[in-house]
């Protein structure tokens, strides 16, 4: 927590903010949860970038909002998700959706426990119940009427009622964020009733400075030319798929990151980018647009010593 | 913004521009390809950085204004040279990689002119490959053996990276004037021409640094026999008092039998379709059912019906059935070759519809529920717990779900789509193989109206994967679409026992029924009327109504003149999607296969 507000100061994150951070975790840290649910408490290495969504977000938090995050892909949105419980030290019930989400995988469903029947809680009624932070990943996967189950525990009543059992209070600690991106293949328009119960930030591409940033900060030992070349290489791909000349399965963050990685263990920066960014896409025509960008910035046969500062262990 | 559509190799090739120019809102007036057709990626790199660090649109006025002369082409491949050293220059700090793209272009270069043989050499433009050589040996560190002239204009072709737009066109007009001997390089025409050179020198430097004039249009239009109206669309008119032309029956059925081959039902089968369809409106029509999915090769081609506009038999019976044949032939290999040209946005829409389905038809699968061991209690198993221990006394949802679909795809192919055949196969393909990738069964057939007879041709049965069958798809004929639907209608309820719960027709129209077998007179009528009109359009309403009440959802998808889409409305109600162009098509198509499945209650 300490390291992840230093971050954020560095970042320039509004010191009020912060503050009140502080304030809201002097308040709920008290809370008693069991020990292997205070095991949720993210400790994220990954740091999202960005000032200005970091306050928009941590404002919205402190305001009991809910937040969705809405974007297209590489914009960071479950980084953010987890930095924002990590930094409140709330536990974390990841949820992802998908259509057949229904109420009972949401709120918890009936079960033998070898004597009797009981109630096996949900991720969202475990959130409420321990004042948690509850990603509803992809949100949007999901159809709306499986979502009607929210309404109450996202609004003002800030109940779940379980049908046959209780209506449990939501914790104030809790806090409800949802993802979604509306460009991939298979989602579909939340509902005004859904939509009306979050405040929703639209999440920007991850600047260029800020990627740069990010990338020292995941490969401390990265030659900066080179990692300009990579920055430049995601930005390109960006640009490809918004021209919609490739679709966005290529344009990932992740696997850029990852072939780096590939390359800082011993692989061939052709071969480390074609496994983690070309063949993300299936189409063979894509593919060889997705290279044509790849050969344009990256030479294929780089190496780790290409790539990396020798370090200071390694130099002696 | 109009733009142009880039097929094949000539795409990856403007990919490269556009990615080195890093923007996408131009169409590049110059590609580079190698001389045996590939692109080549490294001067496509060239033009890219020279669109974004100098002025295109300037340059290519420039490059215009020396003409087309086989002087004006030497000159023009050899400034581009010029060009790269300075765009070169400018980008390699930002691109570290240029220098290695930069050798692996020369090491490119020598590979080929060892490849070329002595004739090929002496139809080299020598002062295009001096300057090539001059440039590539300089790069990989090599000496070129070359005249003092040869060596002064290479020297003069290193473009400084400082310059500028007017910088570069203030070289290249020197070069042009001491050089070339061209002049007025600035948008005006050569004063005057030195040497013609002919033959491989020219295609050469054509081939080096061409201008892009392929391009595909999106849509191919072609001049149909019938009066042209609106927008391609070919609308067939009655002649005045004109009766159906049929000379006999027996006549009428060995041409509909010749045209498209044997009907697929035995004699009694259709008399029983024909007695419970061919009623009030339609008492004087007939039905055909036939395979149209290739297996018969040769079913009727572009047939056109007896009108003003009509090609009237010339030739014997056989002869005429086999130049039908060569037509529809002819059209099958336009349909696919539309395909090809238009590959990337077919596959492009296949890979949307596909998606948007299978979100579709998920959302409305419902999952059987299984025995499990936690879930939604079992009230009247319960008391097995305590007595039994049977702990499986819930419900639980199981993979396993009973929401079964198929879609039939009814195109229709009357002599008013002519103009939009291959647009129309093209159409019916993404969304057969669209759904068969989603694992819905689909039928696709193609219907018109031909001396009476109202013709139903299977293009793809719901067994057979293969979606080939629908670039048999041609247009030509009439259209009694109320009856067709009448007939789908029968057939699909006839077909209800053994399939799924959930029947959807899809029917790929531009709304204007129209038929030459008249509709016969009535208590209500003293004459015969013309089918067509506001009497066609309610006739098919009806039968659109009729078939939405046994249960079949239908949808249209309405491809035509804005002149009918007060039929579209009329015939199908809300139930339909208009469009315009294959970018919107599978937006469109989701959007109203999403519409009809949710119009349950009126189905």
């Amino acid at each position: 927590m300490k390291k992840l507000m230093e971050f954020l100061s560095q970042e320039g994150v509004s010191r009020k903010l912060l503050d009140r951070v502080t304030e809201y975790r002097k308040t709920y840290d008290v809370m008693e949860i069991p020990e292997e649910t205070s095991r949720r408490i993210p400790q994220s290495e990954v740091r999202y970038y960005g000032t200005g969504v970091w306050e928009k977000a941590i404002a919205a938090l402190l305001s009991g909002e809910n937040l969705l995050l809405a974007g297209p892909k590489a914009t960071g949105k479950n980084v953010l998700a987890e930095n924002l419980a990590e930094l409140f030290g709330r536990p974390l019930w990841d949820v992802s959706f998908h259509v057949n989400v229904d109420a009972s995988y949401l709120i918890g469903t009936d079960t033998y426990d070898g004597s009797r029947v009981t109630f096996r809680p949900g991720p969202v009624y475990n959130c409420a119940v321990y004042g948690g932070f509850g990603v509803l990943d992809e949100i949007n996967m999901a159809r709306n009427e499986a979502l009607a189950v929210l309404h109450a525990t996202l609004d003002f009543r800030h109940v779940i009622d379980v049908a046959g059992y209780d209506r449990i209070p939501v914790s104030p600690a809790a806090r409800f964020i949802g993802t979604m991106n509306y460009g991939y293949a298979g989602t579909r328009d939340l509902n005004e009733a859904l939509c009306s119960r979050f405040a929703i930030l639209d999440m920007p591409l991850i600047g260029e400075g800020d990627l740069q940033r990010l990338l020292k900060d995941v490969f401390p030992a990265i030659k900066p030319k080179i990692c300009q070349q990579f920055v430049h290489l995601f930005y390109e791909i960006e640009r490809k798929a918004q021209a919609a000349e490739i679709s966005e399965r290529a344009l990932d963050l992740r696997g850029l990151i990852d072939a780096i990685r590939l390359v800082e263990k011993g692989i061939r920066s052709g071969d480390a980018l074609e496994m983690c960014i070309v063949n993300k896409t299936f189409d063979a025509y894509e593919r060889r647009l997705v290279t044509d960008v790849i050969n344009s910035r990256i030479p294929t046969d780089l190496k780790r010593e290409d790539v990396f500062e020798e370090t200071a262990g390694q130099g002696e | 913004m109009i733009r142009q559509h880039y097929t094949g190799s000539s795409r990856r090739a403007v990919n490269v521009i556009w990615n080195a120019a890093g923007r996408y809102d131009f169409d590049p007036p110059f590609l580079a390809f190698f001389p045996n057709g590939d692109a080549d990626d490294y001067f496509n790199l060239v033009i890219g950085l020279a669109a974004k660090w100098l002025d295109l649109d300037r340059l290519n006025a420039f490059f215009e204004g020396l003409g087309l002369s086989n002087t004006a082409q030497e000159a023009s491949a050899v400034l581009w040279l010029g060009i790269e050293n300075c765009v070169f220059q400018k980008e390699l700090p930002d691109r570290p990689i240029l220098a290695q793209l930069r050798k692996e272009r020369a090491e490119a270069f020598y590979v080929y002119s060892a490849g070329l043989s002595r004739q090929q050499m002496m139809l080299q433009s020598m002062k295009v490959f001096d300057q090539e050589q001059a440039r590539w040996a300089g790069v990989l560190g090599k000496k070129a053996v070359l005249s003092p002239a040869a060596v002064r204009l290479s020297k003069e072709l290193m473009f400084s990276g400082d310059l500028d737009t007017d910088g570069v066109i203030r070289e290249m007009t020197r070069i042009c004037e001491e050089r070339f001997r061209l002049r007025g390089g600035h948008g005006a025409e050569p004063s005057y021409r030195k040497i013609e050179v002919r033959g491989f020198a020219d295609a050469f430097a054509r081939r080096f640094m061409r201008r892009e004039l392929r391009s595909t249009d999106l849509l191919i239009l072609r001049k149909g026999s019938g009066n042209g109206d609106r927008k391609g669309s070919v609308q067939l008119g009655h002649r005045i008092g004109q009766a159906h032309t049929s000379c006999s029956t027996e006549k009428d059925q060995a041409y509909i039998r010749g045209c498209f081959g044997p009907c697929l039902y035995s004699d009694r089968e259709m008399h029983i379709l024909e007695n419970a369809l061919c009623t009030g409106t339609d008492a004087a029509c007939r039905l055909w059912i036939a395979d149209g999915s290739g297996s018969r090769h040769g079913g009727a081609a572009a047939e056109v019906p007896d009108t003003d506009h009509s090609v009237r038999d010339t030739g014997s019976a056989q002869s005429q059935e086999k130049l039908l044949q060569q037509e529809q032939e002819n059209q099958r290999i336009r349909n696919v070759r539309f395909y090809h040209d238009h590959i990337f946005r077919i596959q492009e829409n296949i890979r949307d519809l596909t998606a948007q389905t299978d979100t579709i038809f998920a959302s409305y699968m419902h999952d059987l529920p299984k025995r499990s061991r936690r879930g939604r209690i079992d009230a009247e198993k319960a008391w097995r717990l305590p007595v039994l221990s049977d702990p499986d006394v819930f419900w639980s949802a199981s993979d396993i779900t009973e929401f079964s679909v198929t879609v039939d795809l009814l195109l229709d192919a009357s002599q008013s789509r002519m103009n939009n055949q291959e647009m129309i196969a093209s159409q019916a393909y993404i969304i057969a193989k669209s759904f068969e990738s989603c694992g819905i069964p689909v039928r696709v057939s193609a219907f018109r109206s031909l001396r009476g007879y109202t013709v139903l041709q299977r293009l793809k049965p719901y067994k057979d994967k293969k979606c080939e069958g629908i670039f048999q798809y041609y247009a030509g004929g009439w259209n009694r679409d109320g009856l067709c639907l009448k007939m789908m209608d029968y057939l699909m309820k006839d077909e209800q026992d053994t399939m799924a719960s959930q029947r959807i027709l899809l029917v790929l129209t531009d709304a204007s029924p129209n038929d030459s077998m008249q509709v016969p007179p009535d208590e209500k009528h003293l004459f015969a009327r013309e089918y067509e009109g506001d009497l066609a359009v309610q006739d098919a309403a009806d039968a659109v109504r009729q078939i939405q009440r046994d249960g079949i959802r239908t949808a249209a998808i309405f491809f035509g003149a804005s002149a009918h889409l007060d039929n579209v409305h009329r015939i199908y109600g809300q139930n339909y999607t208009r469009i315009r162009s294959l970018s919107q098509f599978s937006d469109a198509v989701g959007a109203l296969l999403k519409r009809a499945l949710e119009d349950r209650g009126t189905a």
